[in-house]
């Protein structure tokens, strides 16, 4: 099994689903534990009695059949199919109405849907899930993206009542694919899987849909933050590592009265002072940095590459001076601590 | 839900063929660097040494030289690149710059055996001054270009051409990989720019591909794959000056190409990514949760926001 959740984090996350379903025919007797373990892109089925679409998960299928958060019926329709009680069954609808405006609200379109059901502990369970098809801005808004996916699956844990308080156990998954296609960039395609958890007691005064939905927004909040700089950002260090952009100051073509500029440099720096007490002491460093930005060219390229080298050079001396520096300061100072108390050294006159 | 009656059943029902292919798949799958893990999963999930060692024979030389796998000569007096333009035969490796034949253990991915090359083997000498002066300038380039990068110059057609008169075709193959398994983050950048010397007209056509991949894995899974392919030409004269004008466009287009995967990263947040999730609602506030309490005031929400239904 250890095997099999390692190959899901190596085969590429576009490649999911073949890796998914061939782990499931190698591993027939964990079948269970990969289902629930491994996340897939969300599929999506239509409701034709309420004209509303909505997810595919474990959590309302029942044999070949789903229920829809709408309806509350299963499609294909199944007798006997297990049914949310009454009451949660209105706390579902809720969620589901109060969800949609959530996800219209930062997904500016996409499905969702939310399943709950009852715990065995007297607690409750719920499934907020959202799938996002970037190609329905793309085309009429931004139209950036070729191809584009984000599927969210969150899954609450919800501990009993004690003393107007809960436990609230949040797993999320976040899915994504981007592929951008143009000249002169070719083929690009981004994509990422990536899981957290967070645990929190929160007073029942304002409802569980409250702390769910707070809690929920905090963690898409702080999955899309990390997908983009932590883990787009390293996939960018990398390609920055493999061929690092040759020095000096690139322009890209003008477009729009606007060019793109990116300016890598370098910086080599020595210092050498000798006298008494202090004998030889040298500090050289040498330190590159890159820095991209798109600027209007109204005022000319001359005056928008000095500004950069300026900025730029003023950051560097800055770095050097109390980062690098400083680091080595710290280090002779973990090497051999100063002694306590004050040392004084007297002026020479 | 499979029960414990049909288990067994479905178990043989995947046969062996089934299960060689399944492994292959994976095999030939693994991001750049790291067929050495995947290959330890699929074996222990296989457990069946046989056709885990079927599989690997057979996806191992794929997997090599989809991805420029380079290897050190037994002698250290270079490297080999696997790639199908120097491929003599499934385990031999031709190095046109040391004119030497290395034969290969594709699974453990070393040299196990090296041999100079036969006369038949190498290019006349009149494409060979042509090939080593492009590999001269070549080497400067990809050893400026990139901290550790390796590349050769193959000719893959009419190596046997002794003099003006007749078209000639080179491989130049740019392979550099980075791994570092410790911080979860492999990567790995390969060109291959295929060069064709049309003797008549005089003109060197250059056609190029870029493949960047690069895999951060750390507490999850996610993945670069971008590839770029452009075409460019240049007059043919001396083999010094054709190997400085085909060096120079191809660190002219590679570098460009740099460039453009740096603005795509740039654009990504305020762009393509927003196009999937936005930053926060166009309200520029958090979502309003606390007026979910009564299911009416639902609808008092979507008047706020200012949404039609």
């Amino acid at each position: 099994m250890e095997a099999a959740m390692d190959l899901m984090r190596r085969i590429s996350p576009n490649q999911s689903e073949t890796a998914l379903s061939a782990l499931l025919s190698l591993l027939p007797h964990h079948s269970a534990d990969l289902l629930c373990q491994v996340d897939q892109p969300l599929q999506v089925c239509m409701d034709a009695e309420s004209m509303k679409e909505f997810i595919l998960c474990e959590y309302n299928r029942d044999a070949d059949s789903y229920r829809s958060p709408w309806s509350n019926k299963y499609h294909p329709p199944l007798e006997d199919g297990p049914l949310p009680s009454d009451e949660l069954r209105k706390l579902e609808i809720e969620a589901n109405e109060v969800f949609a405006v959530y996800c219209e609200q930062y997904y500016e379109g996409g499905v969702s849907s939310v399943y709950m059901w009852e715990d065995d502990n007297q607690g409750l369970m719920a499934c907020f899930l959202i799938k996002k098809d970037g190609l329905e801005t793309g085309h009429g808004r931004r139209g950036h993206l070729q191809e584009g996916s984000w599927d969210a699956i969150h899954v609450i844990e919800v501990g009993p009542v004690e003393e107007e308080n809960a436990h609230y156990c949040l797993t999320s998954t976040i899915m994504l694919s981007l592929t951008t296609e143009d000249k002169p960039l070719g083929n690009f395609n981004l994509s990422g899987s990536i899981r957290r958890q967070m645990s929190l007691d929160l007073s029942v005064a304002e409802g569980h849909l409250c702390n769910m939905g707070r809690m929920i927004e905090e963690m898409e909040g702080k999955l899309r933050n990390s997908l983009d700089q932590v883990y787009f950002g390293k996939t960018r260090e990398m390609v920055c590592t493999l061929r690092p952009p040759p020095e000096g100051i690139q322009v890209g073509p003008v477009e729009e009265e606007n060019a793109h500029y990116c300016l890598t440099s370098t910086i080599m720096l020595s210092l050498t002072t000798e006298d008494k007490p202090l004998g030889n002491f040298n500090l050289s460093g040498s330190i590159r940095r890159q820095m991209s930005l798109d600027l209007s060219v109204a005022e000319g390229h001359l005056c928008n590459m000095g500004r950069m080298i300026e900025e730029m050079e003023g950051k560097l001396r800055n770095s050097l001076d109390q980062v690098y520096f400083g680091k080595t300061r710290e280090m002779v100072c973990t090497l051999r601590p100063p002694p306590e108390g004050i040392q004084v050294r007297l002026p020479e006159s | 839900m499979a029960d414990g009656v049909d288990e067994p059943e479905e178990a043989a029902e995947l046969g062996e063929k089934e299960k060689l292919e399944i492994a292959k798949w994976f095999l030939t799958n693994a991001p750049a660097g790291e067929i050495h893990y995947v290959a330890k999963d699929i074996r222990s999930i296989l457990g069946d040494d046989k056709i885990y060692e079927t599989a690997a024979t057979e996806a191992f030389p794929l997997y090599n030289k989809a991805h420029l796998i380079v290897l050190e000569l037994p002698d250290r007096s270079g490297d080999v690149i696997i790639t199908t333009y120097g491929e003599l035969d499934e385990n031999n490796y031709f190095d046109p710059r040391t004119a030497q034949v290395a034969t290969v253990d594709h699974v453990k991915q070393v040299c196990t055996n090296l041999r100079p090359a036969t006369d038949e083997e190498l290019p006349s000498p009149y494409i060979e001054e042509f090939r080593c002066a492009l590999d001269a300038e070549l080497c400067k380039y990809v050893g400026e270009a990139y901290p550790k990068g390796i590349c050769a110059v193959y000719c893959t057609r009419g190596k046997d051409v002794e003099g003006p008169g007749t078209d000639f075709e080179f491989a130049v193959v740019i392979s550099a990989t980075r791994h570092s398994p410790q911080n979860f983050c492999n990567g790995s950048w390969r060109s291959i720019w295929k060069l064709e010397f049309k003797d008549e007209l005089q003109v060197v056509e250059i056609n190029g591909k870029m493949q960047v991949g690069a895999h951060y894995f750390e507490e999850g899974n996610v993945q670069l794959d971008a590839n770029n392919e452009c075409k460019d030409s240049t007059i043919m004269q001396s083999p010094e000056d054709c190997a400085v004008s085909i060096t120079s466009m191809i660190r002219h287009h590679e570098s460009e190409y740099t460039a453009s995967l740096e603005a795509s990263y740039l654009n990504l947040p305020d762009t393509t990514f927003k196009d999937l999730r936005r930053k926060l609602p166009v309200t520029r506030t958090l979502f309003p949760w606390h007026n979910t309490l009564q299911f009416s005031l639902t609808r008092d929400i979507t008047k706020e926001l200012g949404i039609g239904k």
